[in-house]
């Protein structure tokens, strides 16, 4: 039973907020690297995580599908800001387009590495795609400065303010140079968005760090793929061939060998052809404070990238004899300086050569790493022999099942989405995360829209009553039964007596949540006074039927309803009925007030009424047996009462005293 | 809230110190050293070589010599200063006044916004029953180890020169020794009550040093700490000096910023971001400097008046912008690199003459940029001579810069965006005319030594370091040239080497908030209470801020003494108490 009329005045301010997650172009399937690009909209505020490429498409497929955010274009109102959270292609590539064609001018975060390094990989990726397939250019290096510029650089842990609501922060990812986790909170709902990132500290960059969060969401990649960085050196550490490294950046990979040759002394030279490499490593020594913490503590006595067994390459060099280690870029071997030293060392098979994680379709990276060609066509009439060896390279460790379960369980956020990876191998880790951590988990498809609720939280300011009665203490004093098992001191030192005092303080009090006023949690007794309201009691009344012995042959001889009042007083029943109260209940004080008894706030009297509207008559028989009592009394008391009205229908009055008067 | 100045500060080499007591915490904020004080000691004596005397002969020298000083003082009192009348002792270190009064284990948290506000912290975390949670930024925590740990580098020629500290209390401290001192130095030695004398205390080690920086928490520009689940404390950039901050407390009273020195556009440091203190209840104005640029402001109301008359007509969208371009305009970073052009023309010009050029290593940010300046000066003027750069701590200082791009102006960024180093220092090195050496007497050093030359060195107190030795060199040659930055009573900081013939350059930098900034730079915050102290109010701010109708809490004004233009380094206001 509630205490309805109060119940009008409470308004509960608490209108739940969707988080609606739509996750929009990624791919997952098979071993290629998909594009990832995720829009979130948390508490009406709209984020694009990444705005990446898919490597495997020359045509529009290779970019998301923009026209699912607005499709009016009118990009600039339907998205809050764009949070990119590494420098890969896949997480970037389709930025300048996106910025530059698209016309999106609001705000693009990114961390300090990734703004420097990205540049690189785009102009990088546009070379190729132009000058090799003269392909008409999606995106200029105009438009790939231009979009860089509006990019905002964010430290690690800083915490960004888009606009008034919206609040950014990024979390060291470890997967590659400036690779970051994005945090984002409006109002009271928080997400993270994880990017690739990597639980395991690697030679030179740290694991990922993050504060233990109260999140909703989160949102992880999942790819599983093997570092090959250390399968590789076994292989050309033989010191026979000769290798060529052909990939983006490959300062990870520099920082291994330069390390590895100095440690081994090896003699074999290792080589850089100028270009991309030599220009990343000048970001690579600049933002060595990213790197991990052993390869930040020497940068004064010898800065890590400045490597001491690497050189320069001169194209003289191309057929000298004996092994050497050369990193030659286009990474894809589309055409310049790295195709010239493929065309001289792929007839061997002393030879390596290693690939990078993608290439893209059309170049000889791509056939080299589709399938084993032993004939390469250059041209029409060009054709050379492939006799090397093919090795594909991935050396940006990317998390495994274990990393997610571990971030999973660090984070406990309310719900996971799991995106960026094979379907069989998602949907297990989704079955893990739910039966072994209890959380909601998530595997949307391409374009598919998650909604999952977000918390609002409600600031209630306590008053001083209600903090009173917290205090005050509430001792339990238990009188444990023999056959209990308990260790307690009190139970050792004398055997019979079991006492246990608890004293477990429960707070009560009554939240109280008015329209355009801040919530409050008060004592009970304040709460009338608050709302300037009257105590209203719920009484309960049961009309009560007690048999008496012998009433039917009463009522036949005093058939005026007079005589059943004189009846009534004659036989005292209220009497009969205090007597039979007191020996079934002794340790309560009833009292015989004359018309009534009383017990607490249970009061009892006898009725007369024949439409007593609280009486229930189950047959007319019965009511001529009995005599009924109306029986009031306060909810609080409800068990008290249900107990006395079961004695009191079980018991038996007499008329005898009636009887006896006449006689 | 309760607020207690413990000391106002002066200048950019001695920050202003400050407790608050907010929600039951107690914030001490800087910590720092008054070491334009260590003026009153002696340098290590000219014909003093480190390398070549061995302790027992030393000793005795030293005996002989303080006992000509002493009779020397005896009869010298009231004459003009003499070098001899100063201090020949192991120096001791000048912590502020009414620090040493205060039980360190009664403070909870250390706030530290600048390197400057760092360099007395380990006098603070070797003291028994220190037990506060110390913040700073992740590059000021780093220089100003480095600065630290140079100063215990630097301090180690005392040591072999007087031998190992003698007892608790020096010679120099006994009052008998203090009364002989002529009447300036024993003001600044003891105040002008005597109350200061135990201000004083012997270097920390770098033992101390290392213990001070692990109880330090580093942090990230705009990085939210919560401390014990009750406090958020930011560090925000100010612009003074690379890693330099100003922090924000949200407590559940409310928000507090304190708002220490700052400059809005800076050519090294990340500039100041006044954007995230708006909304705060109440701004601590902290920023003591605009007395040092006082004369400036004549100067400089053709550039504000025109803006606050229009303020009142514009509409709010276009008062906003015209602020925000009121306090971003160039106009004193213009200033400030003109000032950097005509120190490299002396320069120049001192080279050119034949003459070397001792610069002493002060603050960061201008050193870098002279570091980057000279060079094509001298390159402009077809001059080719050395640089050097003469410090124990100098090769890891100059890397480090290096590699701290999101600790920089967005001009020094753009830097790393197009892929060039940050600083040319590491071009310079290669290209053999740049040279660091940790120490004057460096192998390497002596076998390149070259004159003329121009040399970063430390210390600007000229009291340690390799300047000394330098100076001893060069004092008396014409041609030389000594940049001196202001703040240093110069007379002072010269006594030991006079008679002096070379030319010394005397400089002010920008170094916080121009008055005519305050007005806008407040009416953009909108703070509810501002408060400042009487001592630096000057009347201008308070029409600024109450013109504003903001509201205003003045601080009792503090115990005032005649304005000896000496004394002013080392006034020390009584600690006063503001609550509100």
């Amino acid at each position: 039973m509630e205490d309805v009329p109060l119940a009008n005045k409470l308004l509960l301010l608490a209108n739940v907020a969707r988080l609606h997650s739509s996750i929009m172009a990624y791919s997952g399937a098979g071993q290629e690297v998909g594009k990832s690009c995720v829009v979130v909209s948390i508490n009406g505020k709209r984020i694009m995580f990444d705005c990446g490429m898919h490597m495997g498409y020359d045509d529009h497929r290779r970019y998301p599908d923009f026209s699912l955010i607005s499709t009016s274009g009118d990009f600039d109102s339907a998205l809050d800001c764009v949070i990119i959270t590494h420098f890969h292609l896949d997480h970037v590539g389709a930025l300048p387009y996106f910025t530059e064609v698209c016309g999106y001018n609001g705000p693009v975060y990114m961390t300090y590495p990734t703004k420097a390094l990205a540049p690189l990989m785009l102009e990088d990726y546009r070379k190729v795609m132009v000058d090799r397939r003269g392909e008409e250019e999606q995106f200029t290096a105009d438009h790939i400065s231009a979009c860089i510029k509006k990019v905002i650089a964010v430290d690690l842990k800083q915490t960004v303010q888009v606009d008034k609501d919206l609040q950014i922060r990024a979390y060291y990812a470890g997967h590659v140079l400036g690779a970051a986790m994005f945090y984002a909170k409006v109002g009271d709902s928080a997400m993270v968005y994880t990017g690739d990132y990597n639980m395991t500290p690697d030679r030179h960059l740290g694991a990922a760090q993050i504060d233990r969060l109260q999140l909703d969401l989160l949102i992880t990649e999942f790819i599983n793929v093997a570092a090959g960085g250390k399968v590789l050196i076994p292989t050309f550490a033989l010191g026979r061939a000769r290798l060529v490294l052909t990939i983006l950046l490959i300062q990870e990979l520099c920082i291994l060998l330069d390390d590895y040759w100095e440690r081994m002394n090896l003699k074999v030279p290792i080589y850089f052809s100028a270009g991309l490499t030599i220009q990343a490593n000048m970001y690579y020594k600049m933002l060595i404070g990213w790197t991990s913490q052993k390869v930040k503590e020497t940068y004064t006595t010898h800065n890590a990238f400045d490597f001491k067994n690497v050189c320069n390459f001169d194209r003289s060099m191309i057929d000298a004899p004996g092994p050497c280690v050369l990193f030659a870029t286009p990474g894809m071997i589309s055409g310049g300086f790295s195709l010239e030293v493929f065309k001289h060392w792929a007839p061997s098979e002393m030879n390596l050569v290693t690939l990078p994680g993608y290439c893209v379709a059309g170049t000889i990276g791509h056939k080299l790493m589709s399938g084993k060609p032993t004939k390469i066509n250059l041209d029409k009439d060009k054709q050379i022999d492939v006799r090397c060896q093919i090795h594909q390279l991935s050396f940006s460790p990317h998390t495994d099942a274990k990393g997610i379960m571990d971030l999973v369980k660090f984070l406990s956020p309310k719900h996971v989405i799991l995106v960026h990876g094979e379907k069989p191998k998602m949907a297990s880790l989704k079955e893990r995360i739910q039966s072994e951590l209890g959380i909601q988990c998530y595997v949307p498809a391409n374009c598919d829209t998650v909604c999952v609720p977000s918390t609002v939280f409600v600031k209630a300011h306590a008053s001083e009553m209600f903090f009173q009665s917290c205090l005050s203490p509430n001792f339990r004093f238990l009188n444990e039964s023999s056959e209990d098992t308990s260790d307690s001191i009190l139970e050792r030192t004398n055997g019979k007596s079991r006492f246990q005092v608890t004293d477990e303080r429960v707070a009560e009090g009554i939240l109280v949540m008015e329209k355009s006023k801040k919530a409050r949690v008060v004592h009970q007794e304040e709460l009338l006074l608050m709302l300037g309201e009257k105590q209203h009691e719920v009484q309960v009344a049961y009309c009560c039927p007690v048999h008496v012995d012998n009433l039917d042959e009463a009522r036949r001889d005093h058939i005026s309803a007079d005589d059943v009042l004189g009846l009534s007083n004659k036989c005292s029943w209220l009497q009969q009925l205090f007597t039979e109260l007191t020996t079934d209940f002794p340790g309560w004080n009833i009292q015989n007030l004359g018309e009534h008894l009383q017990v607490e706030s249970f009061h009892v009297s006898l009725c007369w009424k024949d439409d007593c509207p609280y009486r229930i008559i189950d047959s007319p028989r019965k009511k001529l047996a009995a005599v009924f009592f109306c029986c009031t009394w306060s909810v609080a008391d409800g068990k008290l009462a249900w107990q006395i009205i079961s004695t009191m229908e079980k018991c038996r009055l007499t008329v005898q005293n009636l009887n006896q008067n006449t006689d | 809230m309760k607020f207690t100045c413990l000391n106002k500060g002066n200048g950019f080499h001695l920050p202003p110190c400050y407790v608050l007591h907010v929600s039951g915490f107690r914030i001490l904020l800087d910590c720092p050293l008054d070491l334009s004080a260590l003026t009153v000691f002696s340098p290590v004596p000219a014909d003093f070589c480190p390398s070549l005397l061995d302790e027992s002969s030393n000793c005795s020298f030293h005996e002989s010599l303080n006992m000509e000083s002493k009779s020397a003082k005896r009869h010298k009192i009231e004459k003009p200063l003499d070098a001899k009348d100063l201090i020949y002792a192991e120096p001791w270190y000048k912590t502020l006044k009414n620090l040493h009064i205060w039980d360190p284990s009664f403070i909870d948290i250390v706030l530290i916004s600048s390197t400057m506000g760092m360099l007395g912290l380990p006098f603070l975390t070797r003291s028994k029953g220190f037990s506060a949670k110390i913040y700073a930024t992740e590059a000021t925590a780093r220089i100003g180890q480095l600065m630290m740990e140079d100063l215990v580098s630097m301090h180690m020629e005392f040591r072999h020169f007087y031998g190992s500290e003698e007892s608790d209390s020096p010679q120099w401290m006994k009052w008998e020794e203090l009364e002989l001192l002529p009447s300036f130095l024993r003001e600044m030695a003891i105040g002008q009550d005597g109350s200061e004398l135990g201000g004083w205390m012997p270097l920390y080690s770098s033992v101390d040093v290392k213990d001070c920086l692990q109880k330090v928490q580093k942090l990230k520009y705009a990085e939210a700490a919560c401390h014990n689940g009750a406090l958020v404390i930011k560090a925000l950039s100010s612009g003074l000096d690379i890693g330099s901050c100003n922090w924000t407390v949200e407590s559940p009273e409310g928000n507090i910023s304190c708002l220490s020195s700052s400059i809005f556009v800076s050519a090294c440091a990340m500039e100041f971001d006044y954007r995230a203190l708006q909304g705060a209840d109440l701004i601590l104005y902290l920023d003591f400097s605009s007395e040092d640029v006082i004369e400036d402001v004549e100067h400089h109301d053709n550039y504000s008046s025109p803006t606050t008359n229009n303020l009142s007509t514009l509409s709010d969208e276009d008062n906003w912008k015209e602020l925000n371009e009121c306090l971003l305009r160039n106009d004193e970073s213009i200033e400030e690199s003109k000032k950097l052009a005509f120190i490299c023309s002396c320069v120049v010009d001192s080279v050119k003459a034949g003459g070397s050029v001792l610069i002493p290593l002060s603050r960061l940010g201008i050193v870098l940029q002279l570091l980057e300046q000279i060079p094509i000066s001298l390159e402009s003027s077809a001059v080719k001579v050395p640089i050097y750069v003469i410090s124990s701590v100098a090769a890891e200082l100059l890397a480090f810069t290096n590699i701290i791009p999101e600790w920089l102006s967005k001009l020094r960024q753009e830097k790393l965006f197009s892929g060039e180093p940050l600083y040319s220092h590491i071009e310079l090195m290669k290209g053999k005319k740049l040279y660091v050496f940790p120490a004057i007497h460096s192998p390497n050093l002596i076998a390149n030594w070259q004159e003329p030359c121009i040399i970063f060195a430390p210390h600007w107190s000229l009291r340690l370091g390799p300047i000394v030795h330098l100076l001893r060199r060069w004092c008396g040659d014409r041609n030389s040239l000594l940049v001196l930055e202001d703040g240093l009573d110069a007379d002072m900081a010269l006594l030991p080497f006079k008679p002096i013939a070379m030319k010394v350059l005397h400089c002010s930098f920008l170094s916080g908030i121009r008055m005519t900034k305050a007005q806008p730079l407040l009416k953009i915050l909108q703070p509810k209470i501002v408060m400042v102290i009487t001592i630096q109010l000057s009347s201008s701010l308070c029409n600024a801020i109450l013109s504003l109708s903001l509201s205003l809490s003045l601080s009792l004004p503090p115990h005032t003494t005649h304005h000896h233009p000496y004394t002013t380094t080392h006034h020390t206001p009584q600690p006063f108490n503001s609550v509100y």
